[in-house]
């Protein structure tokens, strides 16, 4: 499977919240709430992790009476080994920063 | 806020609206529609159903696919209403008839070009998306041709009906064989427009070593013929079958009937005068009979035209009568799991 480039801010902030809790399948407009992401901007990142096997999406198995099955999401094994291998990256990434601003100083 | 569900008389505006955004994704994305749907179901209040209502309406417009046919449908009508409107100003009115029948029926085939179906989306692969986009060339040269073979002065009405048949022919042919739900391979095509590409070759190099433009069109016929047996020769046998070959010889026909119509057409008209042969009478000054001569070159061709436009009729025939009963599956399918939705 081909690795998607650099993620965007927003996605990162997705990914970083589905990790925090891998096996637990979260609701769209929830994951959404919790991150400050909108409908606009959230469906789109979920579409293409889904479509990039990164997100796995499943239903409702037992709704309550009078509303219909919600979409419920999670990271697959590949997209929490990106996930992580991102959360590496990044790491460096912001340590340098801080040098960089200590030596500015 | 999510709070649990309360009963609803109907519909609301947000419901509405999201009803309506969804309703323009496409087929593989339907579950997200429903994911979406689902989800404003459980969202109150009213301004909160609102503003994701409209979040949703933003993530649907902005998909690619949809921004992609939003494109296709504003350059197929863009192109429409400029034809029409150029048309409208030659003051020949059978020419503006024509020219607007001729790009309407482009405009068609474009339209369903992305519509699921037999003209429907192009298969995978280049040699697919290359005979597609060869058939809106070709089909874009006739209307051109169409727009300048045509004589306001004599009141040709056979010529129009002709130009029409003949677009009509090739457009079906190419857009069904290069069509998703056709059983032609890419090993077909290739080899198929790689024969009538070798034939038209063989032609140009005739004409190039031996000019001028032979006013006979026996050669023509000759390399359509030879094009079409040799398709049909390698897609036949162990690996292929004869609805295979049949395609295949139809389409490497049509090629070279096509190839050989235009480069005449293009060698007749800005071609140097030692290719044009002397084919009128010797009272006109040199250079009228070569002017007469670039002219009159392209009428026995016309045959060639018919003769391609016959194989690319019988072309599309085979290739709906041989096509796929159902369109193989989109290759990026959300990976969706449908727990207690037996």
């Amino acid at each position: 499977m081909a690795r998607p480039r650099r993620p965007s801010s927003q996605t990162l902030l997705v990914l970083r919240t589905l990790t925090a809790q891998p096996g637990h399948w979260r609701y769209g407009y929830e994951l959404g709430q919790e991150i400050g992401l909108k409908a606009g901007s959230l469906y789109p990142i979920l579409i293409r992790l889904c479509d990039r096997g990164m997100l796995e999406a499943s239903w409702e198995a037992e709704p309550p009476v009078g509303r219909p099955p919600r979409h419920l999401y999670r990271l697959t094994g590949d997209g929490l080994r990106w996930a992580g291998e991102l959360a590496v990256q990044a790491a460096p990434a912001s340590g340098n920063r801080r040098a960089e601003l200590r030596a500015a100083w | 806020m999510v709070i649990p569900m309360r009963p609803r008389s109907g519909p609301d505006a947000a419901s509405r609206l999201l009803a309506a955004a969804v309703r323009a994704l496409p087929a593989d994305r339907a579950d997200w529609a429903e994911a979406m749907l689902a989800e404003l179901a459980s969202v109150e209040p009213r301004s909160a159903r609102r503003a994701f209502a409209w979040g949703c309406l933003r993530a649907t417009a902005t998909q690619p696919r949809l921004l992609r046919g939003g494109l296709h449908l504003i350059a197929v009508l863009g192109v429409v209403v400029a034809v029409g409107v150029w048309a409208a100003t030659l003051g020949y009115a059978p020419l503006t008839g024509v020219l607007d029948i001729l790009v309407l029926s482009l405009a068609w085939v474009c339209w369903q070009g992305r519509r699921a179906g037999m003209l429907g989306p192009v298969d995978d692969g280049i040699v697919a998306w290359l005979l597609r986009v060869g058939g809106y060339v070709l089909a874009g040269t006739i209307v051109v041709a169409c727009a300048t073979q045509l004589n306001p002065a004599t009141d040709d009405r056979l010529g129009p009906r002709l130009f029409v048949v003949v677009l009509a022919c090739y457009l079906l042919g190419l857009a069904t064989v290069s069509a998703r739900r056709s059983t032609a391979t890419t090993w077909l095509r290739a080899t198929a427009a790689g024969c009538g590409l070798a034939a038209a070759a063989l032609w140009v190099v005739a004409v190039m070593v031996a000019p001028p433009i032979s006013p006979s069109i026996g050669g023509a016929l000759a390399l359509t013929a030879i094009a079409a047996i040799s398709a049909a020769a390698l897609n036949s046998g162990r690996a292929g079958s004869p609805q295979r070959a049949a395609v295949a010889a139809a389409l490497a026909g049509a090629v070279t009937a096509a190839l050989i119509a235009v480069l005449v057409l293009v060698l007749a008209s800005y071609g140097p005068a030692r290719l044009i042969p002397n084919i009128t009478p010797h009272a006109l000054t040199p250079a009228d009979r070569l002017a007469q001569s670039r002219v009159e070159i392209f009428e026995p061709y016309m045959v060639v035209v018919v003769f391609g436009c016959f194989l690319a009729a019988a072309l599309g025939a085979i290739s709906v009568a041989t096509r796929r009963t159902r369109p193989p599956q989109a290759a990026h399918l959300p990976n969706t799991e449908l727990p207690g939705r037996a």
